[in-house]
C-alpha cells in the first residue's frame, strides 16, 4: 500500500484535508501547534487504497523544533511515496519557503494551494500552470473544508506515486548500439516510457500516462547550500538560503499571481486586532472573555436576571434524568442488599454524579473551541508576552497553558511546537497548574453546593488562581534552574474566521466521548472498588457490610485525614476523595458520590451532592473554597503524569512536579483557610 | 533604525538582522530576511504586529531591538 504525507505550514488546513480524505475526525484549531505529532489514516479511493500520514505543522525543515525534526525524518527515513504539500492560497509566498525546502529533497511530491474559496474571496488570481511550470511541480488548487478539488489532487497524487514507483521499480536499461556512421553509442531507455511500452493495452491509457510525465519533482528552484548527511549548515549558510528561496518565490508569486488585496493593506482581522490586541484593553478583554465563559458555564443568575445559565440549566437536565434513572434501578433491587448497594451507592452515585457535569462541560468547551477557531488563542499569547516576559517567561509558554484548560495531556504535547529547550522544560512543569476540564466537575460542586449566587466568579478567582501560581512557580524556576535570557516571541496571528460548525462539533464530539470513556470505564470501575472498601470492613461480627465508619476505606482515610487538618478538610472522606483523584481528576466527584450516597439520594429523592450533604461530613463554605485550591493546584492525573514524564524524558522532573504540586496546593489551600478563619470566614 | 522604532502604518526594506542562532533561522524562515518589505499595523507595549508577505506577525519588542529597517 502506498503512503501518502500530509505536510504544510501551520494551520494550513492539513488537518481538515486529512479528515477528509480519510473520514476522520481529529481537531482541527485556527492556531499554530494543534497537530504536533504524525497521526495515520486509511484512505479509500478509486485510484486505490493508501496510508495517509498528517505531519505537524511546520515553517521549515530545519531541524529547530520536535516537530520539524518528526517531519524532516519522516520524509527522509520513511519515505513516503508522494509528499502532499499543503500551500495556503491566502499566504502563498510564505508557505512556499517549505515547499522549497522539501523540493530540495528531490522526493515525489504534489503542492495543493488550499483555502482557495478565501483568495478567491478576496479577490487573488492564480496562473496555476505558470506556478506549476516555474516551480517544476504538479500543483493543484483545491478547498479542503469543502472538499473541492481534492478528486482532482488525488487523482494527480496517485498518477506521481505511479510514476514514482515504475522509476524505483525500472532499471535505466542500456542499449549499445552504431549509428549509420559506424559510430558506437548507447541509448538509455527511459524507464516510465519502458513501462508505458509494456503495459499499455490501449493507446488512450498510453498517451495519458505521457501526458502527465511532467507529474514528477523537476523542481526548478535556487541551488541552495545542503548538509553532508550527520552535519549541519552554518547560521550564515542558512540565511543565505532563505534570501535565495524566497528570491526565487518572488518571482514565481510575481509571475503567477496578482493579489486583490495590496501589500500592508488593511484586512478585517486587522481592524478586529485594533481591539483585541490593544495595549491598554487587550488583557482586560482577555478577562472579560473568560469570564463571559465562566457566567455562562456555572451562573446561576445569568445576565444578573436571577435565572439559571444554559450549563446551569443543562445540568439540572442531566440530574433530573440520573434521578429519574436512579429511581427506575432502585425498584428492581431489595432496599439495603448488597446490590442495591452496589448499583445505586457505588455505580449510580460514582458515575451517575460525574456524567451529571457533562453538559456544563460541553458548555466550557464550546466556549473553548468557539475562542479557538476564531483564532484568537494566538493573539491572547502575544497580549500576555509581555506581562509573562516580567516573570522571566516568553508568551509561547501561554499558549500550552491555555490549551491545559481543556485537558494537560495535549497542551503538554503542544510544548513540541517550543524550539528552547528550557522552556519547553519549564512549560511542560506549569501546565498542570492550569485547570482542566476533570477538575471542572469539582469546582461545579463545591460552588453550586456553597456558593450558588456567585458561583461563576468563584470559578473564575480559582482558574485565574491556577494561572498566577503557574506564573510565579515559571518565575522561580527561571531564577534557580532555568538561568537565561527569555526567548524572544515571534508568532503568526491566524485571520479571524467564522466558526465553522463542523470543526466545533468534532472538537464537542471528541470531548463527549472522552468524558464518557473516561466515566464508563475509571470512573466505573473506581467506583465498584471504593463502594467496596466503604462498604466493607471489620465490624463487631467480624468481616463484612458494615457501617461506613467501620469500613476499610474509613479507617485508612482516618490514618491521613490529618495531613489536611490545618486546610480545614481534615476528615476521612475528604482524604480519599483526594487520593483517588490521583488517578483522574473526576474520581474526585466520583468518589465524593459513592461515600455520601448520593445515588441513593437520587433515587429516593432526585438529590445530588448538595450543600446540605456536603456539609454532613463537615465541609464549610471556607473549607470547601480550600479543597477546591487544593483540588485545582495538586499532582496531575496519571496520564498527565506519564505524559510529562514522556516529554521531558525525564522520570526526575515528572516526581519532582508532582511533588511540588502537592506541596504548593497544601500550602495554598492551608493559607486560604487559616487567613479565611482569623477573618472570621470560618 | 531599528524595527522596534518603526512606526505604524510605514512600510520599511529589512537592511539587516543581529539576531543569531535558532531565533535567527525561524525569523529567516518566516521570511523576515534582508530585502523584504515590512509594514507595522501596530506597535505598542505589548510589540509589534507587522504584515510580512501578506501574513502578519507578532513580534516582541526584544526581536525587533535587533531588526535594522530603511524607509520603503
Amino acid at each position: 500500500m502506498r503512503t501518502y504525507a500530509l505536510i504544510g505550514n501551520p494551520n494550513c488546513g492539513k488537518t481538515t484535508l486529512f479528515n477528509e480524505l480519510t473520514g476522520t475526525s481529529q481537531h482541527v484549531g485556527n492556531w499554530p501547534g494543534v497537530t504536533v505529532e504524525k497521526k495515520v489514516g486509511r484512505l479509500h479511493s478509486r485510484y486505490g487504497d493508501a496510508e495517509i500520514v498528517d505531519l505537524p505543522g511546520i515553517y521549515s525543515m530545519s531541524s529547530y523544533s520536535i516537530e520539524e525534526i518528526v517531519s524532516r525524518r519522516f520524509i527522509i527515513e520513511e519515505k513516503p511515496d508522494v509528499v502532499i504539500d499543503i500551500v495556503e492560497a491566502t499566504n502563498i509566498e510564505r508557505n512556499l519557503f517549505l515547499t522549497c525546502q522539501i523540493a530540495e529533497l528531490g522526493v515525489p511530491m504534489v503542492v495543493a494551494v488550499n483555502m482557495m474559496d478565501e483568495a478567491e474571496k478576496q479577490g487573488d488570481k492564480f496562473d496555476f500552470d505558470t506556478l506549476s511550470d516555474m516551480l517544476g511541480l504538479p500543483v493543484v488548487p483545491i478547498t479542503a473544508a469543502k472538499a473541492e478539488g481534492v478528486h482532482e489532487l488525488m487523482g494527480v497524487v496517485g498518477m506521481s506515486g505511479l510514476l514514482a514507483e515504475i522509476e524505483n521499480e525500472a532499471e535505466h536499461k542500456v542499449h549499445d548500439g552504431e549509428d549509420e556512421h559506424g559510430h558506437g553509442f548507447q541509448d538509455i531507455e527511459d524507464p516510465v516510457e519502458h513501462r508505458i511500452d509494456h503495459h499499455t493495452d490501449s493507446k488512450g491509457r498510453t498517451n495519458a500516462l505521457i501526458s502527465e510525465y511532467k507529474y514528477h519533482n523537476h523542481y526548478k528552484g535556487p541551488k541552495t547550500y545542503q548538509a553532508e548527511p550527520g552535519d549541519s549548515l552554518t547560521v550564515e549558510q542558512e540565511t543565505s538560503n532563505a534570501e535565495r528561496r524566497y528570491a526565487f518565490i518572488g518571482e514565481v508569486v510575481k509571475a503567477s499571481v496578482v493579489k486583490g488585496k495590496q501589500i500592508g493593506e488593511r484586512t478585517r482581522s486587522d481592524k478586529i486586532d485594533k481591539v483585541m490586541t490593544h495595549p491598554v484593553f487587550g488583557i482586560p478583554i482577555f478577562l472579560l472573555l473568560m469570564f463571559a465563559m465562566f457566567h455562562v458555564t456555572f451562573s446561576e443568575n445569568f445576565l444578573f436576571l436571577g435565572i439559571d445559565s444554559p450549563g446551569v440549566w443543562l445540568q439540572g437536565l442531566a440530574e433530573t434524568f440520573i434521578g429519574w434513572l436512579g429511581g427506575a434501578l432502585g425498584t428492581l433491587f431489595i432496599d439495603g442488599s448488597w446490590s442495591y448497594g452496589l448499583v445505586i451507592d457505588g455505580i449510580l452515585g460514582g458515575v451517575g454524579a460525574v456524567l451529571s457535569f457533562l453538559p456544563q462541560i460541553l458548555v466550557l468547551f464550546l466556549f473553548l473551541t468557539l475562542l479557538e477557531d476564531m483564532g484568537y488563542m494566538s493573539r491572547a499569547a502575544f497580549i500576555m508576552d509581555r506581562l509573562l516576559r516580567t516573570f522571566g517567561l516568553s508568551g509561547k509558554s501561554f499558549l500550552p497553558m491555555l490549551m491545559g484548560f481543556g485537558c494537560s495531556v495535549p497542551a503538554m504535547m503542544a510544548c513540541r511546537t517550543m524550539e528552547n529547550e528550557n522552556d519547553r522544560k519549564l512549560t511542560l512543569f506549569l501546565v498542570p497548574f492550569m485547570s482542566c476540564g476533570a477538575r471542572a466537575p469539582i469546582l461545579l460542586v463545591f460552588a453550586a453546593a456553597f456558593f450558588p449566587s456567585n458561583g461563576d466568579l468563584v470559578v473564575m478567582l480559582l482558574y485565574v488562581l491556577g494561572i498566577v501560581v503557574a506564573i510565579l512557580t515559571g518565575f522561580l524556576l527561571k531564577k534557580l534552574v532555568f538561568k537565561g535570557d527569555i526567548t524572544p516571541l515571534v508568532i503568526e496571528l491566524p485571520k479571524y474566521r467564522a466558526p465553522r460548525i463542523k470543526s466545533v462539533g468534532i472538537s464537542l464530539w471528541q470531548t463527549m466521548k472522552d468524558y464518557l470513556r473516561r466515566a464508563g470505564t475509571i470512573i466505573f470501575v473506581m467506583s465498584v472498588v471504593i463502594w467496596f472498601f466503604s462498604s466493607f470492613g471489620f465490624g463487631p461480627e467480624g468481616f463484612g457490610l458494615v457501617d461506613i465508619e467501620y469500613s476499610m476505606l474509613a479507617v485508612a482515610g482516618e490514618a491521613i485525614a490529618w495531613i489536611f487538618a490545618p486546610c480545614g478538610f481534615g476528615f476521612w472522606v475528604a482524604a480519599v476523595a483526594i487520593l483517588t483523584g490521583i488517578a483522574a481528576k473526576e474520581a474526585v466527584v466520583g468518589t465524593l458520590g459513592v461515600l455520601l450516597k448520593v445515588g441513593e439520594e437520587e433515587a429516593l429523592e432526585g438529590g445530588a451532592l448538595s450543600g446540605a450533604v456536603l456539609a454532613s461530613v463537615g465541609f464549610t463554605p471556607l473549607s470547601a473554597f480550600a479543597f477546591m485550591t487544593f483540588t485545582l493546584l495538586y499532582m496531575p492525573c496519571a496520564a498527565a503524569f506519564a505524559t510529562l514524564k514522556r516529554e521531558s524524558n525525564s522520570w526526575k522532573w515528572a516526581i519532582l512536579q508532582a511533588l511540588y504540586s502537592v506541596c504548593v496546593a497544601w500550602i495554598v489551600a492551608t493559607v486560604v483557610f487559616q487567613v479565611g478563619s482569623l477573618c472570621g470566614l470560618a | 533604525m531599528q524595527l522596534v522604532e518603526a512606526k505604524k502604518d510605514s512600510s520599511y526594506v529589512i537592511v539587516g538582522n543581529s539576531e543569531t542562532g535558532k531565533e535567527r533561522m525561524r525569523l529567516d524562515s518566516l521570511g523576515l530576511v534582508s530585502g523584504e518589505i515590512i509594514t507595522v499595523l501596530s506597535n505598542s507595549y505589548a510589540g509589534l504586529i507587522v504584515d510580512i508577505k501578506g501574513s502578519r506577525l507578532a513580534i516582541c519588542k526584544s526581536v525587533a531591538e535587533k531588526m535594522e529597517v530603511v524607509n520603503a
